[in-house]
């Protein structure tokens, strides 16, 4: 795998995920088709970038189950549930568990192929705040524990003379540490110093402590 | 000591056979009473006295149960001092003095003494209450069995409803491929890859496979409906037609149509598979009850006649409103239904079931107007190698 959005197509049966791989390359779209969501699993490296296509009913991992199952690895793909005849209900909870999506068999291809765009743009922002979380969090990483604690008060919104007195040091040394910790972390400004705060789990996203 | 040894032993056939539930009488070889315990006088209504030194099979074998005169000649009880053989008898009846006769069931054993034959002891028992046993279990065992075969009816229609749901999902794959490789092709043709007209080719070839592979599905489910588990006996056609209508019947509950059912008796049996051929016979008469729905006076016939050399005709007639010419040529078509509920699979089963024992199905406008199904049997010989 590598970092092009890729649609990655799993049904178990032959036919339907050889068409449905067809219909999406014809749209020149990039497909990888697997018979079953473990062997997916399998296969899927830590950068993946897209979406999944998934059969809601399969031997194996069901389409519900890999939803829960990349949700819970953490693992930023947005699922497309396609459901046979009667797997409404089994349809609903995928969606009520993360899916993105559920289409009825037999597919309406501009029904598809609208709904696979979508996924896979989202797809691709998922995978960039993935990306820059890591790359935030690797960063903090680097910070010394005093660093650390002025980023966090930082983030929280707190003036350079309350986290001097909270820290029990001088102003003079949080503008200091400060300056260590927008370097260190890249930050352009103020705000992106926030969003990796939140995206490395620094502070809660409601700007609380986590 | 010997003296008093014969008489106890006279004293203790006596106790039998006072004692005895079972009739025990003696006759000598000429038929003429020698002796009658008490049971058998009881059972008899005569006194002993009208019995001794009478010809016992006069007085209460005289008729067979079914009133024909029953000469001495042919006597079972008679016979054992004419043959030396023991005979023992369970379908005749004894009759009253009164008039009246019951089951009996006896045994005539000769008796013999240096090599002579002086005549035959009778042993009896009323075997009334055995035979109305046997016929209250024979009455059970026919309702055992028409309940079987109306449990094997619906469970072979619960079996169809599951196949039915289960070919909805199986079918719905080739029609989700087809779709697939049908929309693919498209946008290969429409697009501007260099292979694109290979690939859409290859795309409609594939969508052509899998159209077969649900006609595939669609005929393997035809196979289970006509000829799955078939078991073909030789069948009275107008019984079995007959227990269909009783069962269709029973279904239409509480409706009150005219069931009438017709049935020549000069039809020779023929080999059908019964069930299958039931199964026929109450589809098309709950489409005619359906038909009748809004008729007053609604009227069902079934008819079974011969037909040409030994096949049979069964043909069920209703005085409803018919059929639109557009439905009648849809009629027989697997999925299509003018029905608000039903898959559109019975008549269309019907007619494979029919052709199965090699007859046909027609439906036809009676003179009412209503509707007439009628299907006709062959005899197997003229399709010996099924």
């Amino acid at each position: 795998m590598n970092d092009t959005p890729t649609v990655f197509v799993l049904d178990d049966d032959d036919a339907v995920r050889d068409s449905l791989g067809t219909l999406l390359e014809s749209s020149d779209l990039p497909v990888k088709t697997y018979a079953s969501a473990d062997s997916f699993l399998e296969a899927l490296g830590s950068d993946a970038v897209g979406c999944v296509v998934s059969d809601v009913r399969m031997p194996g991992l069901s389409g519900l189950e890999l939803q829960e199952r990349l949700t819970e690895m953490k693992i930023p793909l947005p699922v497309i549930i396609v459901t046979g005849h009667g797997d409404l209900p089994m349809a609903v909870k995928a969606m009520k568990a993360g899916a993105v999506d559920f289409i009825e068999k037999p597919i309406d291809d501009e029904l598809i192929l609208r709904s696979v765009r979508e996924a896979l743009s989202r797809g691709v922002k998922m995978h960039a705040d993935a990306a820059a979380a890591d790359a935030a969090r690797a960063n903090i990483e680097r910070l010394t524990a005093r660093e650390r604690q002025v980023l966090e008060k930082v983030a929280l919104g707190h003036p350079n003379k309350v986290i001097a007195y909270d820290l029990d040091i001088s102003p003079r040394t949080v503008e200091i540490h400060r300056a260590r910790v927008i370097e260190k972390l890249a930050a352009r400004n103020l705000s992106h110093l926030v969003r990796m705060a939140i995206a490395a789990g620094v502070i809660g996203a409601d700007g609380a402590n986590p | 000591m010997a003296d008093e040894n014969q008489a106890l032993t006279q004293n203790y056939t006596d106790l039998i056979l006072k004692a005895s539930g079972d009739g025990v009488y003696g006759v000598d070889n000429q038929g003429y009473t020698l002796f009658a315990n008490p049971a058998a006088v009881q059972m008899c209504g005569y006194t002993l006295e009208e019995m001794i030194g009478h010809k016992q099979h006069e007085l209460i074998h005289h008729t067979h149960p079914d009133g024909r005169h029953y000469p001495v000649s042919e006597c079972p009880i008679y016979a054992a001092f004419r043959d030396g053989e023991v005979h023992r008898v369970d379908t005749e009846v004894f009759w009253r003095k009164d008039g009246s006769s019951f089951p009996v069931e006896y045994v005539s054993t000769p008796i013999v003494e240096d090599g002579v034959i002086l005549g035959a002891v009778i042993s009896f028992r009323d075997i009334t209450k055995r035979r109305e046993a046997e016929a209250a279990l024979a009455q059970t065992r026919e309702r055992a069995r028409i309940l079987e075969a109306d449990l094997q009816h619906l469970s072979r229609l619960s079996a169809m409803g599951e196949m039915a749901s289960e070919l909805a999902h199986e079918i719905n794959q080739p029609l989700t491929a087809i779709a697939g490789y049908a929309s693919a092709a498209k946008r290969f043709l429409n697009g501007s890859k260099p292979d694109a007209n290979t690939r859409a080719v290859e795309s409609i070839e594939k969508a052509v496979d899998q159209a077969l592979r649900a006609g595939e599905i669609i005929r393997r489910l035809r196979e289970f409906v006509v000829k799955g588990n078939s078991t073909q006996s030789l069948e009275d056609v107008g019984a079995v037609v007959g227990e269909a209508v009783n069962l269709a019947a029973l279904a239409a509950g509480t409706a009150s149509f005219e069931i009438n059912f017709h049935v020549d008796p000069a039809i020779d049996p023929l080999m059908i598979d019964k069930i299958r051929i039931q199964q026929v016979v109450v589809n098309l008469m709950r489409n005619a009850f359906e038909a009748l729905e809004n008729v007053e006076e609604g009227r069902v016939d079934v008819f079974v006649a011969a037909y040409q050399s030994g096949g049979v005709e069964v043909a069920v007639s209703d005085n409803g409103p018919g059929l639109a010419n557009e439905v009648r040529d849809t009629l027989f078509q697997a999925f299509v239904t003018s029905k608000e509920s039903g898959m559109g699979v019975g008549l269309s089963i019907c007619r494979s079931i029919v052709e199965d024992h090699g007859g046909t199905l027609i439906a036809e406008e009676n003179e009412t107007g209503g509707m007439k199904f009628r299907f006709t049997l062959l005899t197997s010989q003229s399709e010996s190698e099924t």
